[in-house]
């Protein structure tokens, strides 16, 4: 079976540490962006991304994937792993030709698309960054925090009708935190 | 909790010419009432990537 496993930024890493992401149904809004560049781990925010041409049934930023729940587990007793769930999404190429389509792409980058807060300073209570994150003016950068990334082996290019569907596992999600 | 896995699929969709059978067929070219093989016939694909997930632990 053809497997599409994740590919980490680096700066996930980071954002994980700083508490930046705020993964709940009320935090941040996460999405998934297509590009025909083979993304590097070192890169910081979406704007790091080659993204596809937005058109034919493909906005810009590409579309978000709601978190639809989280669990805990027992506070009396080891917890069970959170796990942050993803919803499905369909990427439909539609156009008035009968060939314009969505692509070509192959790579599908998972990342926040809402993150421009920061870490809140309890004392200020304004949003602070770290150093190796921020601007070189220590600045929140342009663009969302980069998670992962996907492969999907091959160059794809939708044509009207057809859809590329990001499912994430129904028990497991895009990303767990054990 | 078991190891997931990402997985790619493709599901064809088309009409067959031969028996008329519309077919909605995961990663399979062939018509499923009579066998025969997408060859002029338009058809659609529906790709789906099911993405393995990202685990960030502090569990040992």
């Amino acid at each position: 079976m053809v497997t599409s496993t994740y590919n980490k930024f680096n700066t996930a890493v980071e954002c994980f540490a700083n508490g930046l992401f705020h993964a709940s149904t009320l935090g941040d809004v996460f999405a998934f962006m297509l590009t025909n560049s083979a993304p590097t781990s070192t890169g910081k925010t979406s704007t790091d991304i080659t993204e596809i041409t937005a058109q034919n049934g493909y906005s810009a930023g590409g579309s978000s994937c709601q978190l639809t729940s989280s669990t805990l587990g027992s506070t009396t007793t080891v917890p069970t792993p959170v796990i942050v769930l993803g919803s499905t999404i369909t990427f439909t190429a539609s156009s008035a030709t009968s060939t314009a389509g969505i692509g070509p792409f192959r790579y599908a980058c998972f990342y926040d698309k809402s993150n421009t807060v920061g870490i809140i300073n309890s004392t200020t209570s304004t949003g602070v960054i770290p150093s190796n994150l921020a601007t070189s003016t220590g600045g929140l950068p342009t663009g969302g925090f980069l998670i992962s990334w996907y492969d999907y082996g091959s160059n794809l290019t939708l044509t009207p009708g057809e859809t590329f569907t990001i499912s994430p596992d129904g028990s497991s999600g895009i990303f767990q935190i054990a | 909790m078991p190891e997931i896995k990402g997985k790619l699929e493709t599901t064809f969709q088309w009409t067959c010419s031969a028996c008329g059978r519309f077919n909605a067929v995961l990663d399979d070219k062939h018509c499923e009432a009579c066998g025969k093989e997408v060859t002029n016939e338009k058809f659609l694909r529906h790709f789906r990537l099911t993405p393995e997930p990202m685990k960030v632990g502090f569990r040992t």
